[in-house]
């Protein structure tokens, strides 16, 4: 082995490149092995139609932590966000719900369907964020072992103790509720009118194979609350050029550290010594030495596939067995002739410069569920649509545009397993379902990429689909992400760590894995 | 007033019966005001038909906790003798789970190998896990903004508990708490059968399917208390339930407890504190304090006028979910159905209707849209063969539990559904069990609206509200008035709608006795 490392990071997703950024700025020499021949992971934009381009997975951002942003100088190196302004919901009766970037503007239009409702928008706008204040240290933190006896574990207690006796019982209580509750039961305590809860509850579902009567959703609901953008809670927004463009600066800034990144090598295996990880051999049977190697796939590549089950203690191999992961999202990309004009609110507008959100009811949402809990794609799915183009038109040629329609829910598991022809039906079924509220889309569309989460796999590694790297359960949080005894970034074969969404805090662009296992290798050293 | 007392019980339950008791024997001037001529609360027996009876919520008594059997004296009355505790009728040949593991292990050996090897390990991490709540629903649950030096204490003992069971079963405890039921079985077993009969004891008389989460916690719950190796036993009682009541009235009786007919109509509260009730024939008995054992609805909105509380202490209690699902149908029986392999004198456990976790999952579906499960699933018991006293010579009863059907109907009323979920559940019974329905001489129907009307049960709830993770411990029956103290002075809650809630029979009671003792020595 020739050329040697201080660090390899194996894969070349955000939360890798995070990883490597940070340690390549503490002054190591880190090598980034991508095994597609973009960066990015789910985090890619790519030029599949001549013309158009695709934030071919993940399609927004807003989770993405705010001192990643500020030590990697992200804006310096071509990150821009550009906000989301606002979501409509077409309603059953044929009128819409719309939520605006003007928080007084919204709460006259919830009025119009609930002067209650537009009530108590203000004080759960409020808890809401009172609550995502709450958990945010918590995302910062190297989740502490309640088990051990260790004066470290013992520390991060007595400190999360502290944190949360200092949020007082009511918000304790409110965030416990949170934790264990329903989206819908949750929502039910604040709300009357249907189409709000179900707009809401859609957060709960999210990545998720849970409806939003399960419980456990009204955690996830909050995770999606934890967003910031320049500070503003809950607000989302594309990057300019599409996602892929967040990899890349990041991709930049570790670069600009002096990390050197490889795309099209695929890591084989960690290579093992004595209980130690000395390397990484590629497909193509290239071996690289490094003193530390570090993956940033999901739990089961991590331990799995990349390193052999003899080297790991029996408990980790059965709970990595064990973790959940269940994709449960597909994905649909589409290149338009022209605008969706949908009857709800006909015309042109701002509402095109926002998402549409197709959840009329809590029973659409439950019964989309239940066609998945028993292994069919959802024949009228939940969807989140967002024409990314009439933000960034640079996205498609001019007076052209591209959709993203984020379906819920496509079982990783489907009856008979998926097929082309399945793959076609489902994006039929998004299609044929779109078109109900816009009868221009049908005719409208130049080409179309459908994704389903065994195509989510196969592309981007992602166990199942799944866009959490591991469903975000309760079970499989914390202390407990991924894996008992496991959860602070190291595994244990020394000198191998994990740095990816499946790691505490988890998923949806946040960087915070890939940030905290980097401050968890230098401490280690 | 006319009369004037240390205390007034409102509910003559086994509930309302243990805190009169545990007060009275402390010196308390008690009377327990009941509206019923039986006592027994939810738990009494009714004659469905002539020469025929049943308690049928007997199968909801659960655990009696021994601080309870000790405090009160109860230790006479306890027998276990169901075996095999669950029999799992549908779906094939019966699979039996017996009071022995290796017996139980060696039947499962038919359904599944591997399943029967696992058994015992599996047996037993349930009984650890439930254990750990048993030691818990001892006392109050800690409040989380401990103030005082002792409630601090509780908490961090609490945690000491958690951490004193060694590393991997506070891992598990941690862990299994949210998971579903459904996670649970699929982490252990193969055979489909034995995946549903299991599944079926976490879902009992809740409004969530075995792949919600939190299913896992409504299993160990319900084994609080349970003997090593004994999963789906449910509180068997030399006599019945009946024999439970009758003791707690002559020990009532024997302690000075009086006990008025009547129902109260109102708390009587006086310079922010508790003067009295009123009942509704007029009468006010004055008291210091008052110990409800109605359910948490209707002892603080309904008894108590809402000027004395806070709003925000309103909309908690209008957010606690009851949402019964299960009516009940009693059945007077000319014998005694055959069960393959199980001899007559061996039906005294639970039969239950559950073939895998899809058939319940789909039974729950109905409910989210208000319908009752076109193939629900069933638990039946045969009270008579343990009590011959409930039927005639030679004649059984059995009592029926069908789960899922919803309170709150839509499109459809209770009156027009009563009969059309009791012909299915019988016939469905009748395809596992060949000739039962020609062996069903009379039948009485207890929906959901019925068991709310007949038995006090708000939306039929046995539970006084859905034992989910966020109404149980400090959230029950609201969070920070989890320990039995109301926020009106002198005002307590002592039924299953308050901690540790409904199954760990007398313990609420207990407890809400032990905080009014607590409150008159701060």
């Amino acid at each position: 082995m020739a050329n040697s490392y201080d660090a390899i990071i194996v894969g070349g997703g955000h939360n890798g490149l995070v990883t490597a950024a940070y340690l390549a700025k503490a002054g190591k020499r880190v090598l980034v092995l991508e095994r597609r021949h973009l960066l990015g992971g789910a985090a890619v934009s790519e030029e599949i139609f001549p013309g158009f381009t695709y934030s071919v997975f993940s399609y927004v951002v807003s989770l993405l932590r705010p001192e990643i942003i500020r030590d990697l100088e992200l804006p310096r190196h071509g990150l821009q966000i550009l906000p989301l302004e606002s979501t409509v919901t077409p309603l059953p009766n044929g009128d819409y719900l719309a939520g605006w970037g003007d928080a007084d503007l919204t709460r006259r239009e919830i009025y119009r369907h609930s002067p209650k409702d537009a009530d108590a928008t203000i004080e759960f706008g409020r808890l809401m964020h009172h609550m995502a204040m709450a958990v945010r240290p918590i995302l910062g933190m190297i989740p502490p072992d309640p088990t051990s006896m260790a004066p470290s574990d013992l520390a991060g207690l007595l400190k999360l103790g502290g944190h949360f006796r200092s949020l007082g019982a009511e918000r304790f209580h409110a965030m416990y509720k949170l934790m264990t509750m329903s989206s819908a039961d949750y929502l039910d305590e604040w709300f009357e009118f249907d189409g709000l809860k179900a707009t809401k509850s859609a957060s709960g579902i999210i990545g998720t194979f849970l409806g939003p009567r399960s419980p456990g959703s009204a955690y996830v609901l909050l995770h999606h609350y934890m967003g910031e953008i320049d500070g503003a809670f809950r607000a989302w927004g594309f990057a300019k050029g599409g996602t892929g463009s967040i990899s890349n600066a990041i991709g930049d800034a570790a670069r600009s550290f002096g990390a050197t990144i490889r795309t099209e090598a695929a890591v084989k295996h960690v290579l093992v010594k004595g209980g130690k990880a000395v390397g990484v051999v590629l497909d193509s049977g290239e071996e690289i030495a490094a003193s530390t190697v570090v993956s940033s796939l999901d739990p089961r590549r991590t331990f799995l596939d990349l390193v052999e089950s003899k080297d790991l203690p029996d408990d980790l191999v059965d709970a990595v067995k064990r973790f959940k992961f269940r994709g449960s999202s597909g994905k649909v990309n589409l290149a338009l002739s022209e605008l969706p004009n949908f009857t709800c609110l006909p015309g042109i507008g701002p509402q095109h410069r926002g998402a549409f959100s197709i959840s009329p009811s809590l029973d659409y949402l439950e019964r989309a569920y239940d066609d998945a809990k028993y292994g069919e794609f959802s024949q009228h799915p939940y969807m989140d649509i967002v024409l990314p183009s009439m933000i960034d038109p640079g996205m498609a040629p001019p007076g052209k545009h591209v959709m993203s329609i984020f379906v819920q829910y496509a079982p990783y598991h489907l009856n008979g397993g998926w097929t082309d022809a399945k793959r076609e039906a489902f994006g039929d079924a998004v299609v044929n379902t779109v078109a109900e509220y816009a009868p221009n889309f049908k005719s409208s569309i130049l080409h179309r990429q459908v994704l389903t989460p065994f195509d989510i796999e196969r592309i981007t590694g992602l166990s199942e689909g799944n866009i959490f790297q591991g469903e975000l359960a309760l079970q499989q949080l914390f202390f407990l992400r991924p894996a008992a005894n496991w959860a602070k970034y190291r595994t244990p074969i020394r000198g191998y760590y994990q740095c990816g969404a499946g790691t505490h805090p988890g998923g949806g662009i946040m960087g915070a894995s890939g940030r905290l296992a980097a401050l968890k290798i230098l401490a280690d050293q | 007033m006319a009369t004037s007392v240390d205390t007034v019980v409102v509910g003559a339950g086994t509930n309302g019966l243990v805190a009169a008791i545990a007060l009275a024997r402390g010196g308390s001037k008690v009377i327990v005001v009941e509206p019923n001529d039986d006592l027994g609360g939810a738990f009494r027996e009714v004659e469905f038909a002539p020469g025929f009876k049943a308690a049928p919520l007997a199968g909801d008594l659960g655990y009696l906790a021994p601080d309870v059997v000790r405090g009160i004296g109860l230790g006479a009355l306890l027998e276990s003798r169901s075996d095999p505790t669950v029999i799992s009728i549908a779906g094939g040949e019966p699979l039996s789970l017996y009071r022995q593991v290796d017996r139980t292990a060696a039947g499962l050996k038919r359904f599944s190998a591997k399943d029967a090897e696992k058994w015992p390990a599996f047996a037993k991490r349930i009984h650890d896990l439930a254990s750990f709540f048993g030691q818990v629903y001892r006392n109050a649950p800690p409040r989380i903004d401990a103030n005082t030096i002792g409630e601090f204490l509780t908490l961090a003992g609490l945690g000491r508990k958690l951490r004193g069971m060694g590393k991997v079963a506070m891992v598990e405890v941690l862990r299994t708490v949210p998971m579903a039921v459904a996670e649970l079985v699929d982490d252990w077993f193969e055979s489909d059968r034995l995946k549903g009969t299991i599944a079926s004891l976490g879902v009992g008389d809740i409004c969530q399917g075995p792949i919600s989460g939190g299913t896992a916690f409504t299993l160990l719950h319900r084994h609080v208390g349970a003997e090593l190796g004994v999963l789906g036993e449910r509180l068997q009682l030399r006599d019945g339930p009946q024999a439970l009541i009758s003791a707690l009235a002559d020990r009532a009786e024997a302690a000075g407890v009086a006990i008025q007919k009547g129902a109260v109509a109102r708390v009587v509260v006086r310079d922010d504190r508790v003067a009295g009730v009123v009942l509704e024939s007029g009468d006010e008995i004055g008291c210091r304090e008052v110990v409800s054992t109605l359910d948490p609805y209707r002892s603080m909105l309904e008894l108590v006028d809402p000027i004395h509380l806070d709003p925000e202490f309103i909309q908690a209690i209008r957010n606690v979910r009851f949402r019964g699902v299960t009516t009940k149908i009693l059945v007077a029986l000319d014998g005694l159905p055959a069960v393959p392999g199980v001899a007559p004198s061996e039906l005294n456990g639970t039969l239950v209707v559950a073939p895998s976790v899809r058939y319940l999952e789909k039974a729950y579906d109905a409910t989210k849209y208000g319908q009752s499960s076109s193939e629900p699933f069933l638990e039946v018991r045969f009270p008579s063969v343990a009590q011959a006293r409930l039927a005639p010579a030679g004649k059984h009863v059995a009592v029926i539990s069908v789960q899922y059907t919803p309170y709150a109907l839509r499109g459809a009323q209770w009156d027009q559904q009563r009969d059309v979920v009791a012909d299915r559940a019988i016939g469905l019974l009748d395809q596992s069990l060949p000739g039962f329905a020609s062996r069903v001489t009379s039948r009485t129907v207890l929906t959901p609206r019925d068991l709310e009307t007949r038995f006090g049960l708000r939306e039929g709830a046995v539970s006084q509200g859905e034992m989910m993770l966020d109404q149980i411990l400090f959230m029950r029956p609201v969070a920070g008035w989890a320990r039995h103290a109301m926020p009106v002075a002198g005002l307590f809650l002592g039924g299953a709608g308050t901690h540790p809630g409904g199954g760990i029979t007398g313990m609420p009671g207990w407890l809400a006795a032990q905080s009014v003792v607590a409150r008159r020595k701060a």
